[in-house]
């Protein structure tokens, strides 16, 4: 489904960022400042933002959930298990499948509805990871859809993303092999950031976004599953040095840990929410 | 010299060359014999030059002959030596790859031992309880003692939970005990083959019935499936001569049993049982329909009776 609300504006408006001060755009300022190691926003170097979880948000789907990630707020929706598109083949095993959407209002500048490259890219990666982790064998001939809404964008969107997803499915009943979970990390020649916002993030140059020079190289997401000790995907945008990538790696598998610990005591909050509520 | 026959027939069992020319004089087989004068007694003045020439060439024979035993004899004891060196040389190397392969299967042990006892110390540490709470991807306990229930699967020697909830152990007969996780959300169904479902009719004709599938075993699903029964899964007696339209209507609700999986996106079922068929209709007046019998059903507004495949339901209170 495409955005098909476009309004037009009257003639004489303007757009209120021509209006805003240089001071909001400063790139500089983020990056590593005093001897004690402590980003712009007071985290260290391998700290992860806050987590806020809410699940049951969406009644007519299976399972849902509205993940906060510091300034990212992904709303997702598991739907299923459900009758298969027409078209497939029969198979003994589900089909899992993702889609995730920016709202138009996510980013920084507004989403051309046309530009779809991101959201398709996420959407594959998501949905092999989701597919790797549920046990497809119990929904024989049946498919489950799994629909994620990028509200705003404040970095580490695919992370959240995975988050979001992993705790839609976990409370919708449907049976998983684990929980998967992605954490990302921007680096640079001789350091790392776990967990950027946007502004500590790497983004490859794009016809909406000047690039200063930053002593960022690249970043790199990986969605884990950590009980089964499984990679179930990558994304790696930039240049990463082979001595850096495996304590990249590491820090990356660390902060997925983290996050997995947080979903399950969420988890077990909502158990016992359940069982007072019945 | 004794030119006696006895003397004749000793020589020849003593003489060991087969060659020996069976000549009349008393020979030795030796040279030095013959120098020492041992068993040969040659009178010099009565033999002539000739037999002088022929004793020295049968010596000379005798004892080329037996240069050439011997020759032979050491030859053989040679390669009899160097036979011997080389299975010795291979029992050698067969010893090292003996020792090499006690060796190796010793280390072999070692680490099957190490891993067994990390893995019992490991299965004491990670057996969770009765009653602990789960999530996806958390290690239930090793898979020897249990069998796998609902919402826990099994990989390699241990079991996993696949659903968060709680841990239940259910005591089998045969002294294991089945090991499930009761969800604590709401629980998925899936239609199976062999599960009874509930199902409304969509539409009927000549040949097979369509219906929308609303609940498994009981448990409502969230969202509707279609399944198909066909005429020859109607009924289970007299199957050829059944007709659709007399045994389900469109909005029938329809108690039946999957058949299979079935193609596309339609499942089979099949109402051939006692138990199966029609628990609720509306007659064409849209009055409640009451079962007379198996394949009669009476509207309560108007009286008129209607043909369904009706299903024996055991528990029903009488309406009278």
């Amino acid at each position: 489904p495409t955005w098909n609300f476009i309004m037009k504006a009257p003639e004489d408006t303007k757009s209120p960022l021509l209006f805003v001060t240089k001071e909001d755009d400063e790139d500089q300022k983020v990056f590593l400042l005093s001897s004690a190691k402590v980003r712009h926003d007071g985290r260290l170097l391998n700290e992860i933002r806050n987590i806020s979880i809410q699940s049951d948000v969406v009644h007519n789907a299976t399972g849902s959930a509205y993940v906060e990630m510091g300034g990212t707020k992904i709303i997702g929706s598991v739907f299923g298990p459900r009758e298969l598109a027409r078209g497939e083949e029969f198979s003994l095993e589900g089909q899992v499948n993702c889609s995730l959407k920016f709202a138009p209002f996510s980013k920084k500048f507004r989403k051309p509805p046309n530009q779809e490259q991101e959201d398709k890219e996420l959407s594959i990666l998501i949905g092999q990871a989701m597919k790797a982790a549920t046990r497809c064998v119990t929904f024989p001939k049946l498919q489950i859809d799994i629909n994620l809404l990028v509200l705003e964008d404040c970095g580490s969107v695919l992370s959240v993303a995975v988050l979001c997803a992993s705790v839609a499915m976990a409370t919708s009943g449907i049976e998983m092999r684990d929980l998967p979970v992605a954490c990302t990390v921007s680096f640079g020649k001789e350091m790392f950031l776990c967990d950027p916002t946007s502004q500590e993030e790497y983004k490859p140059m794009d016809y909406t976004y000047i690039t200063s020079s930053t002593p960022l190289t690249g970043n790199l997401t990986s969605i884990y599953l950590s009980s089964l000790g499984e990679l179930t995907g990558v994304l790696q945008k930039g240049v990463l040095d082979v001595m850096m990538s495996s304590r990249v790696m590491e820090v990356c598998l660390e902060g997925c840990l983290r996050i997995r610990e947080r979903i399950k005591t969420f988890l077990h909050e909502f158990e016992t929410e359940r069982k007072r509520n019945m | 010299m004794d030119f006696s026959v006895d003397s004749l027939e000793q020589c020849e069992g003593q003489d060991e060359d087969q060659n020996c020319s069976k000549h009349h004089l008393n020979i030795s087989s030796s040279y030095e014999d013959f120098n020492e004068g041992q068993g040969l007694q040659i009178d010099e003045q009565k033999i002539s030059s000739w037999e002088r020439w022929m004793i020295h060439k049968t010596i000379q024979d005798r004892q080329r002959q037996r240069e050439a035993m011997e020759a032979k004899m050491e030859r053989r004891r040679k390669e009899a030596e160097v036979r011997r060196k080389e299975t010795e040389r291979r029992f050698k190397a067969n010893d090292c790859h003996r020792k090499w392969l006690n060796e190796k299967s010793q280390q072999i042990k070692q680490k099957k031992n190490n891993e067994r006892r990390k893995k019992e110390e490991w299965e004491k540490m990670t057996e969770l309880q009765e009653g602990d709470f789960v999530v996806p991807g958390d290690c239930v306990g090793p898979s020897t003692r249990h069998s796998p229930g609902k919402g826990v699967y099994n990989r390699g020697n241990t079991f996993y939970a696949s659903l968060c909830g709680r841990i239940t152990l259910k005591s089998e007969s045969s002294g294991t005990h089945i090991v499930s996780v009761e969800s604590c959300c709401r629980s998925v169904v899936v239609p199976e083959k062999g599960s009874v479902v509930l199902c409304k009719v969509v539409s009927v004709t000549q040949s097979y019935a369509k219906v929308l599938i609303l609940s498994v075993n009981n448990l409502p699903l969230l969202e509707h499936l279609k399944g198909i029964i066909r005429k020859e899964e109607i009924r289970s007696t007299e199957k050829d001569t059944v007709n659709v339209f007399m045994s389900y209507h469109p909005r029938d609700i329809v108690r039946a049993r999957v058949l299979s999986l079935g193609e596309s996106q339609l499942y089979t079922l099949s109402t051939a049982e006692n138990e199966l068929g029609v628990i609720f209709a509306t007659s064409e007046q849209n009055g409640q329909m009451i079962p007379i019998n198996w394949s009669e059903m009476q509207c309560t507004l108007t009286g008129v009776k209607e043909r369904r495949k009706v299903a024996k339901v055991i528990n029903a209170v009488p309406i009278n």
